[in-house]
């Protein structure tokens, strides 16, 4: 597949472009990848010419990246080190997927157990981990059962139950959403997004740029103020917008891909 | 480190090309900022952001020194990144840049092109009418109290003694007639002058969980023109106050601290030394100073704060009520950690049905008016709405 790109580029991260800054989708020269992941520092592509057998999942923050292999092994690069190194077992368990945040990583293991800054916050009795995700302060989880489990800080709303309260012992169901079936979940730096079944779009956590698609305070345009949300502390449903495959999140943006 | 190449990029080629290098550092610390608790956030993100913040002024005033166009813009931007950096920021430990200086040396800049652009056309419209209230306290729907006890001058030992030690609020008259500020701030347009250009946060709603709550950046000019003046008109009909359902709560954090020519017109009560820390040795916290500038029918929630608090009316009148720390239970605070300092009930519309101890809750009452202090001890639960357009001063000190 081709890999295009757009955004911040004073470090080279489009080689080929001397522009530091990259406003409209460009193509990466001579890349076919099946998968690529982005955060502040790296730029992690799995181009197609490596085996994609080997690696299952790989995740990247700023301070490094996660990478876990077929097998269960769990590794490590940071730029500091120029070298992969394996992380310490946490568990014995079979990792199925990852996910790094600016503060903590986060671990689903085959036996649906969720690590979260190593130590676990979750036990699934019946169920298992689809998909992790980490904001800069909160980790969601998502189920085969199409739940939604939130845990961290929720000073932003980001935890979706109403409050502004942390959930540092264990991950809670986002109760709100338990009557849907979620497919996909994904975690901005204070913000959270989930796609339903339906192809409906949950969101909630902080809005001041208005990445929850919710009218803002940081918008331009005239707005009368009680529409305005800054912090959603429950999933609001995004009106108008359906039938959406999939979704991703920056740390202050959120980006649909519609049927 | 990384962040440091970014700022090299910028300083070597200085120009408007750069600046979305030095945007990236400000916006990457920015959320480093916003991480955590404001009380956790290590010294060095703020300094760098700071540094930033000073690379990115020069950066932007070497544009309006070669550009011809947008001038005002740039200087506009220069003026909002050094108030974001006197608020967010730290002092660098290296060099000798004051932000302050920096801020203020743009605000003299930006009101000397504004007025030249104004041509003379000064605001003739009066500035300070807006501060009398049309409607007196006995308007206010809800519960009334007793008045608080009024003391005028008391001595430190007379105030000590009968007051901050056994934690019970008083009003305090007479103490404020040294104060320019009574005088000066009597006119909007001395503080839309002084201080037009500078960017202020401006919380809007009675908390987070509101649903109203927001928090906007903006010129205080602005926000005399969108919040202060277009209230003026508003209709002076009986029940005003009541159909109102303004919940605004505007507090200024750092407007002394971004306007020090301000400080200048107010002196902290002698009554902000008193400590009940008997430790001598022991230095002192200093004062926090907050301004509270707002329109007619700003509305502070029933809540407590952990200082000692005088609060000082400088222009327009407010009625505040209060409740001692021994009443809590009859208020209903809300649960949880980050709202157990507010509290369910409205004295404005009670619901005796939903919080029935309420109706049995001993409330004081107090009408402020300008020159008036009034002593609210830590953890007393208080209530604050602005008759009119009001300006404030409040000294929390422990």
């Amino acid at each position: 597949m081709k890999l295009l790109y757009c955004g911040f580029n004073a470090f080279g991260q489009l080689p080929h472009v001397q522009a530091t800054a990259v406003c409209e989708l460009t193509e990466f020269p001579q890349m076919s990848a099946h998968d690529v992941h982005i955060s502040w520092s790296y730029i992690v592509i799995l181009s197609d010419a490596a085996s994609p057998q080997d690696t299952a999942q790989v995740a990247c923050c700023e301070r490094h990246i996660l990478s876990v292999e077929r097998s269960g092994e769990v590794s490590k690069y940071c730029s500091d080190s120029a070298m992969r190194t394996a992380l310490e077992s946490i568990t014995s368990d079979n990792i199925t997927s990852l996910s790094c945040g600016e503060t903590f990583d986060a671990f689903a293991t085959s036996r649906g157990c969720v690590y979260a800054a190593m130590s676990p916050v979750l036990h699934l009795s019946s169920d298992h981990v689809t998909e992790v995700a980490c904001g800069n302060e909160h980790c969601l989880v998502l189920t085969s059962a199409g739940a939604v489990y939130s845990w961290g800080t929720g000073s932003r709303g980001q935890l979706g139950h109403g409050d502004l309260e942390k959930e540092q012992e264990r991950a809670r169901q986002v109760d709100m959403l338990a009557g849907l079936k979620v497919t996909h979940i994904a975690a901005g730096g204070w913000h959270s997004v989930a796609l339903a079944d339906t192809g409906d779009i949950y969101v909630w956590g902080w809005n001041c740029e208005g990445q929850l698609g919710l009218p803002s305070v940081g918008c331009k345009g005239r707005k009368r103020r009680q529409e305005e949300v800054s912090v959603q502390t429950e999933p609001a449903l995004l009106q108008n917008v359906t039938d959406v495959q999939q979704v991703a999140c920056g740390s202050r943006h959120t980006v649909l891909l519609l049927r | 480190r990384r962040l440091q190449c970014y700022v090299k990029l910028t300083v070597a080629n200085m120009d408007i090309h750069s600046l979305p290098n030095i945007e990236a550092v400000l916006g990457r610390t920015w959320e480093i900022l916003n991480t955590g608790h404001w009380k956790d956030v290590p010294l060095a993100p703020r300094q760098l952001y700071t540094a930033a913040a000073i690379v990115k002024i020069a950066a932007l005033l070497k544009c309006y020194k070669e550009q011809q166009a947008n001038k005002l813009e740039l200087l506009q931007s220069a003026m909002k990144t050094a108030d974001l950096g006197i608020m967010l920021g730290a002092s660098l430990s290296a060099g000798n840049c004051n932000m302050t200086q920096v801020a203020q040396l743009l605000s003299e800049a930006l009101t000397a092109i504004q007025s030249e652009a104004n041509n003379g056309r000064v605001n003739t419209e009066d500035g300070t009418n807006i501060y009398k209230p049309v409607l007196g306290t006995e308007s206010i729907a809800g519960v009334r109290g007793q008045p608080v006890i009024t003391l005028d001058r008391p001595s430190l030992e007379k105030f000590r003694t009968e007051h901050f030690v056994p934690q019970v609020p008083a009003k305090l008259t007479s103490c404020m007639m040294h104060w320019p500020a009574v005088d000066k701030w009597k006119d909007i347009n001395y503080i839309r002058r002084v201080a037009g250009a500078r960017t202020v946060p401006v919380e809007l709603g009675s908390h987070y969980v509101d649903p109203e709550w927001s928090m906007k950046m903006m010129t205080i000019a602005d926000f005399i023109e969108t919040h202060i003046m277009q209230q003026r008109d508003d209709s002076t009909t009986v029940g005003y106050l009541a159909q109102h359902p303004l919940f605004d709560l505007i507090c200024f954090f750092f407007f002394f601290l971004q306007v020090p020519e301000l400080i200048g017109d107010i002196f902290e009560p002698e009554y902000c030394c008193l400590s009940e820390d008997l430790d001598d040795s022991k230095e002192a916290e200093p004062t926090d100073i907050n301004a509270w500038f707002g329109p007619k029918g700003t509305l502070s929630p029933l809540h407590h704060d952990p200082k000692h608090n005088l609060l000082a009316q400088v222009v327009g009148e407010k009625r505040i009520l209060l409740y001692s720390p021994g009443e809590t239970e009859k208020l209903y605070p809300h649960e949880g950690s980050m709202l157990n300092n507010t509290a369910q009930v409205n004295p404005e519309k009670p619901d005796y049905s939903t919080f029935p101890k309420y109706k049995t809750a001993q409330t004081w009452e107090c009408h402020l008016q300008p020159g008036e202090m009034l002593y609210i001890p830590p953890k007393w639960w208080h209530h604050v709405r602005s008759l009119c357009t009001s300006f404030s001063v409040s000294f929390w000190w422990t």
